[in-house]
């Protein structure tokens, strides 16, 4: 699927500015920036929750996993009947294995789950929703260290499982490195590189991006 | 020294204890109080008629308009009629009619209310203005408007005052749904499919339900005060019926004669609004479960530890525990030192207790917890012998969040000079020529103005350099950090962590870093103490996290976290399991359960944090 000359103006404000950016099935492509560079708002225009110019082709339907597992969950709905609200409840245990949750959870509710359980809910609704695209819009920045690798390695396996096309938004260059096939550098709402990951990590042509990789925390020694 | 010694001076202090039964029982007495009146006036209600109905009805030819006597103590009226019964009787169809008209007014309201996330865009912005036309008209007015519409009489009185109602509703309503409809999770459903109705019904509804039910409670104390008030204007019910209001129009003319005739359904009235208006507020209390005012700090009634302090260090922590009521101790026997110009980095994950150590530190810990150490000691002193202005200058404190330690309504400039004049008894100008030479120093870029502007006005990152130079304002000599990069971009965590080194190495002060992020504890800090379930696990210098660490929960934190080096071919290192909560650690290692290395020993019985090689500490059996 490809986004064709995305804007999103707020006001005066322009968020998103005249973005064009190809998704292949099957394929991650990483969107890295800072807050307020416009990522999130690039998200939201591509699931169609805020108003915008341009289009999305070729994607049958959109899904998001948004950043906060605490707040994305109705807390007043099991996991079952939030799983069950797109996909339909013969479908709940499925949806539970892909996520790696066992369909124990079916009845409990969001306040009796860990951060890393909720987020795999989240991402089991979003697939219930039987998705051209995923949207991750830093899904793992509100995690622990601990269970980030987890929800990472879940990411990787259902592209490869189900070849599904994603947007895998953060701020965090090392973990947009290790599940991206393609990086996106956005800054004040544009696109300011474009490429193959190892090309972008390893020879970065923008200084922004190179910025970017200066920052990232590295361990001494 | 030995360990038994200490233990026994540890005499506990519990710091924020709180009141006892007495004090809680003291300040629930409005509650209590509303609702020992409102179950009173339903039990009245129920019984009253039964009764006294004979006697509220009984006409006495020869008893007509009396005063206060033994027979009748509230007098008669113009039929001979005891005014006491009538009162007693009044009381069911006072609350039914109050009960009607708060059940119109909230079900118009709720269903005016939710009117605007159903309907498309250009009906809901008429629906919105509606609302907005009614609550802006004077609820008085537009009762007495339709009960003179509706036709004189008890229902016309319930119409008009549940129409007075329900705008309130309405707006509470709009307002709350508003609110949830910002929700990811509506987000979710509305990309999934749902129509908008039953995303009212499902997701919006259940979560508005709590605060418009308290609001109920209140409304119900507002309507039976207004349907009195339309009886006594006779708008409200007609004879032969009566209730309060009624009883009281038909009294009003001899006020100044049998005074007595009036003050029974005035006294009830008002008994009956006071109580639906004190219950309703204890309810909305409990459920904001709103902090109880008025808790001890009680910081200073502490026992004067007997051994020497630590000469070589800014903070000394020994056994510091923090306790919340029914045996959760989220902070366990914590020992720590931190040395001038030390940065010692605070590490764990969300649960493991660190945050709350920094608060224990800073006397911060929230009611109902209680600290507990065999030594708290900044600059060698007990921190409960500090007066307030000796903390307040020695410790600075850095919050995750910027905009929440600055007060959005005060100029930047104002709020880190009230710190030298609270704290140093400066001058105002004085105050105010250091507060912009302190912004100058932590390198926010033209000082004068930015003094000058709100906090808003300034970015995530010059707001939390704004933050750090109001810790400069005194002359600290720590500087506790919890999380101060989490909520800032990469690129500006890089320039904030430069600025913390730079401030600790320029002043000579101490800093206790905490992060969740072990890489950026790594690269900033000197030490690092590694945190799991309330307890230190791991104590050892940053520049050996990578090669160094002992602890399988160190190594593990390590290896789950992916660098720019990580090879992608491999899935990533994760830590299986979870941490556990608080109450649910037992008497082994705590990471037993989810370290592959585990043996029985492990599980029964707790390792102590030992010396492992020079400047490294780990609290494992399985490193040798």
């Amino acid at each position: 699927m490809i986004i064709k000359n995305l804007s999103v103006r707020f006001g005066a404000f322009t968020a998103v500015d005249d973005v064009t950016l190809e998704i292949p099935d099957g394929s991650v492509v990483g969107l890295v920036g800072e807050s307020g560079s416009g990522k999130s708002s690039l998200a939201r225009a591509v699931c169609g929750l805020v108003p915008h110019t341009g289009t999305v082709e070729g994607a049958r339907r959109v899904q998001m996993v948004f950043q906060d597992p605490y707040a994305s969950l109705d807390p007043r709905m099991t996991v079952a009947q939030t799983i069950a609200e797109g996909a339909g409840a013969g479908e709940v245990e499925r949806l539970l294995g892909l996520v790696r949750l066992p369909a124990e959870l079916a009845g409990r509710y969001p306040r009796e789950l860990s951060g890393g359980q909720r987020q795999r809910v989240a991402i089991a609704r979003a697939l219930g929703g039987d998705p051209g695209l995923l949207v991750a819009d830093e899904i793992t920045s509100s995690l622990d260290v601990s269970v980030q690798g987890a929800v990472l390695n879940l990411v990787r396996g259902l592209r490869d499982e189900l070849g599904l096309a994603m947007l895998f938004i953060s701020h965090n260059l090392a973990v947009v490195r290790y599940v991206a096939d393609v990086v996106a550098v956005m800054h004040h709402g544009r696109l300011v590189e474009v490429g193959p990951t190892e090309q972008v990590v390893g020879e970065p042509a923008h200084d922004y991006t190179r910025a970017l990789l200066a920052a990232v925390p590295r361990l001494r020694g | 020294m030995t360990l038994l010694g200490n233990r026994v001076r540890t005499t506990g202090r519990p710091r924020a204890n709180g009141p006892g039964a007495r004090g809680r029982l003291r300040r629930n007495a409005p509650g209590v109080a509303g609702a020992v009146i409102v179950v009173g006036m339903a039990i009245l209600a129920v019984v009253g008629p039964i009764f006294w109905g004979a006697a509220a009805e009984r006409i006495d030819a020869a008893a007509i308009l009396q005063g206060a006597s033994p027979e009748h103590p509230l007098g008669t009226d113009n039929l001979g009629r005891d005014l006491l019964a009538r009162v007693l009787v009044a009381g069911r169809y006072s609350l039914l009619l109050a009960l009607a008209a708060t059940l119109i007014g909230a079900v118009a309201g709720v269903v005016l209310g939710t009117l605007p996330s159903v309907l498309p865009r250009r009906a809901a912005r008429l629906a919105t203005g509606t609302v907005n036309a009614l609550v802006a008209f004077p609820g008085l007015l537009l009762a007495m408007f339709t009960a003179v519409v509706a036709g004189l009489g008890a229902r016309g009185a319930v119409l008009g005052i549940g129409a007075a109602i329900a705008p309130g509703f309405a707006r509470l309503t709009q307002t709350l749904a508003a609110t949830v409809a910002g929700a990811d999770y509506v987000a979710a459903a509305r990309m999934l499919g749902v129509p908008r109705r039953r995303i009212l019904t499902r997701h919006v509804l259940p979560n508005i339900a709590e605060p418009l039910i308290l609001n109920l409670t209140q409304a119900l104390g507002g309507a039976l005060l207004g349907l009195a008030g339309m009886s006594f204007l006779g708008l409200g019910v007609q004879p032969p019926e009566f209730d309060w209001g009624r009883v009281l129009f038909d009294g009003f003319p001899r006020i100044y004669v049998t005074p007595e005739a009036v003050l029974g359904p005035a006294a009830a009235i008002a008994l009956a609004g006071i109580g639906f208006n004190l219950l309703g507020d204890a309810l909305a209390r409990v459920a904001a479960r709103a902090p109880v005012p008025g808790s001890e700090r009680g910081r200073r009634a502490g026992p004067v530890t007997e051994d020497a302090p630590d000469p070589d260090a800014v903070l000394e922590v020994r056994d510091l525990s923090v306790t919340f009521p029914g045996g959760v101790i989220p902070v366990r026997e914590l020992s720590l030192t931190v040395a001038p110009g030390e940065i010692v980095g605070l590490v764990g994950e969300s649960g493991s207790g660190k945050s709350l150590t920094a608060g224990a530190i800073g006397g911060l810990v929230p009611y109902p917890g209680a600290v507990t150490y065999a030594a708290l000691r900044l600059g060698g002193r007990d921190v409960a012998t500090l007066s307030d202005r000796e903390l307040g200058t020695a410790l600075a404190m850095v919050f995750q969040d910027p905009l929440a330690a600055l007060n959005p309504a005060l100029k930047v400039g104002g709020q880190l000079a009230e710190v030298a004049i609270v704290h140093q008894g400066a001058s105002r100008a004085e105050a105010r020529r250091r507060a912009v030479d302190r912004l100058g120093h932590v390198h926010l870029p033209e000082p004068e103005r930015r003094a000058a502007q709100h906090p808003h006005e300034l970015s995530g990152g010059m707001r939390q350099r704004a933050v750090i130079a109001m810790g400069l304002m005194g002359t600290p000599r720590l500087i506790v950090a919890d999380e101060p990069t989490t909520a800032l971009d990469v690129t500006v965590q890089r320039q904030i962590l430069r600025l913390l080194r730079e401030v600790v190495e320029e002043t000579g002060a101490a800093s206790l870093f905490i992060s969740h992020d072990i890489a950026v504890v790594g690269e900033l800090c000197d030490r690092v103490v590694v945190m799991y379930a309330g307890r230190v696990v791991e104590e050892l210098p940053a520049d050996r996290l990578a090669a160094g660490a002992a602890h399988p929960y160190t190594k593990a934190l390590i290896a789950s976290l992916p660098d720019l080096d990580t090879d992608r071919s491999l899935p990533l290192a994760g830590i299986p399991g979870t941490q556990p909560a608080p109450a649910q650690v037992g008497s082994g290692c705590a990471f037993a359960p989810r370290c592959a290395l585990a043996t029985d020993r492990c599980r029964d019985e707790r390792p102590e944090l030992v010396a492992h090689g020079p400047a490294q500490r780990v609290a494992c059996w399985e490193v040798k």
